[in-house]
């Protein structure tokens, strides 16, 4: 069924969990997460009836979301920062086999821990719903920093899961080891 | 296109595949198709993503949540455009603006006296033609109708003059200056055709007024009427006529 011919039921069961999980990345907070998508689905109801371009209500939704979490972010004073320049040259990066090891949770701690202007528009490619030219009219970004941010939060991401992978696979024996690797996490989360 | 471009292009790609009508991810996957290295990479980007992209979709939102979203959006009713922010801080700009256009008007003469009238402008008045001392545009002004100034005003040195207007009609200001001392002893003489001022009495039946610290009299007399204004008690003027 077409987007623009769904009901406001129809549009909740169809983009209420990849609206959450996008919140989820960019807020790292299941409670805030939870209030984003609600926020969004009120702001539908309550402003949806003047998108003149029903098809385009998908975009709305995701464009919403985020422009609700960075109004919410700039009232917030204090900001997290995440570097991983600390443990780049630690670890390789993970492949599909390191990823097959990990749950769904883990995957998306990874993806809350890549900085902030990769984080949107790879989550977004990895949710799936938005071609990367409509992520680049969603951000205001041209489609070559689209591109470009999506190489490079793809390398972080990699990076990332490949700490995860070593933090998570430590042996008791290996205790001065995963010492060293949860420093490095630590130095990750800033 | 060369293969890092083609790289750069297909790491934009959807694993899903749903990108594959684009004719750069088209152009870029057939290159693919014929470079054994660049499909390699290909291969283990789309595995990766997909892995991705799966462990996301197993990532469940709380329970609960669309019930809420849904219990919400029952009671969240469309706002009507004329409540929107924008539209309101509109309205608001506009509804300024028509104050200020109201306050900026000139206050309307027809529905004040004349005297009234004559003392705000008076008193708002900063800068007469006194360096001029602009006599002969008044006696043109007045051609062969004569101006009758008030007995008591017949020795006071005349400053000067200037126009005005009240409710379209033309007059003439006449100011005296008495040597008398005080913050503003001078005396205003407003002079109008007296076809403006049909309902203006005799000198004789001057009317007089006080507003405040100002006092006024107003009378007509042959072709022109008069008033005559100061800062004073309205009898100062009484006796000046």
């Amino acid at each position: 069924m077409p987007v623009e011919s769904l009901d406001f039921n129809d549009l909740v069961d169809r983009f209420y969990e990849g609206l959450f999980r996008f919140a989820l990345s960019l807020s790292r907070n299941e409670d805030q997460a939870c209030d984003l998508t609600q926020q969004t689905f009120y702001l539908w109801a309550a402003k949806g009836h003047q998108l003149r371009d029903k098809a385009k209500v998908k975009s709305w939704l995701f464009t919403t979301l985020h422009r609700e979490f960075l109004c919410g972010r700039r009232r917030e004073t204090k900001f997290r920062h995440h570097s991983i320049d600390a443990v780049e040259h630690e670890l390789p990066p993970a492949d599909s086999t390191v990823v097959n090891d990990l749950d769904g949770s883990t995957v998306i701690e990874s993806l809350q821990q890549v900085d902030d202007v990769y984080r949107a528009p790879l989550t977004l490619f990895y949710l799936e719903e938005l071609a990367y030219a409509e992520i680049a009219e969603m951000l205001e970004i041209p489609t070559g920093t689209v591109m470009s941010r999506l190489s490079r939060g793809k390398a972080q991401l990699r990076k990332i899961l490949s700490v995860e992978k070593a933090r998570r696979t430590r042996r008791p024996a290996d205790n001065v080891v995963a010492l060293d690797a949860d420093q490095l996490r630590k130095t990750a989360n800033g | 296109m060369d293969k890092e471009q083609a790289k750069f292009i297909l790491q934009a790609r959807r694993p899903g595949g749903q990108d594959d009508a684009d004719p750069e991810v088209i152009e870029a996957l057939e290159m693919a198709n014929q470079d054994q290295e660049l499909q390699l990479w290909l291969d283990e980007e789309e595995e990766f993503d997909g892995v991705i992209v799966g462990r996301l979709k197993t990532l469940k939102a709380p329970d609960g949540l669309k019930d809420a979203i849904l219990a919400g959006g029952k009671v969240t009713h469309p706002t009507p455009l004329w409540k929107q922010p924008a539209y309101l801080a509109v309205a608001a700009c506009f509804a300024v603006l028509l104050t200020l256009t109201f306050l900026s008007m000139p206050s309307s003469a027809e529905a004040q006296p004349v005297d009234q009238f004559a003392v705000e402008y008076v008193a708002k008045l900063t800068k007469l033609s006194h360096k001029g001392n602009n006599l002969d545009e008044l006696k043109r002004w007045l051609g062969d109708r004569p101006v009758q100034v008030p007995r008591g005003l017949v020795d006071v040195p005349m400053m000067g003059c200037c126009a005005g207007s009240y409710d379209g009609r033309t007059f003439r200001i006449i100011c005296f200056k008495p040597n008398e001392d005080g913050l503003r002893p001078e005396i205003h003489l407003l002079v109008f055709d007296r076809e403006d001022m049909p309902d203006m009495p005799e000198v004789q039946e001057a009317l007089l007024g006080q507003h405040g610290d100002w006092a006024s009299a107003s009378w007509s007399e042959a072709g022109l009427s008069y008033v005559m204004v100061r800062v004073g008690k309205k009898e100062s003027l009484k006796q000046l006529l």
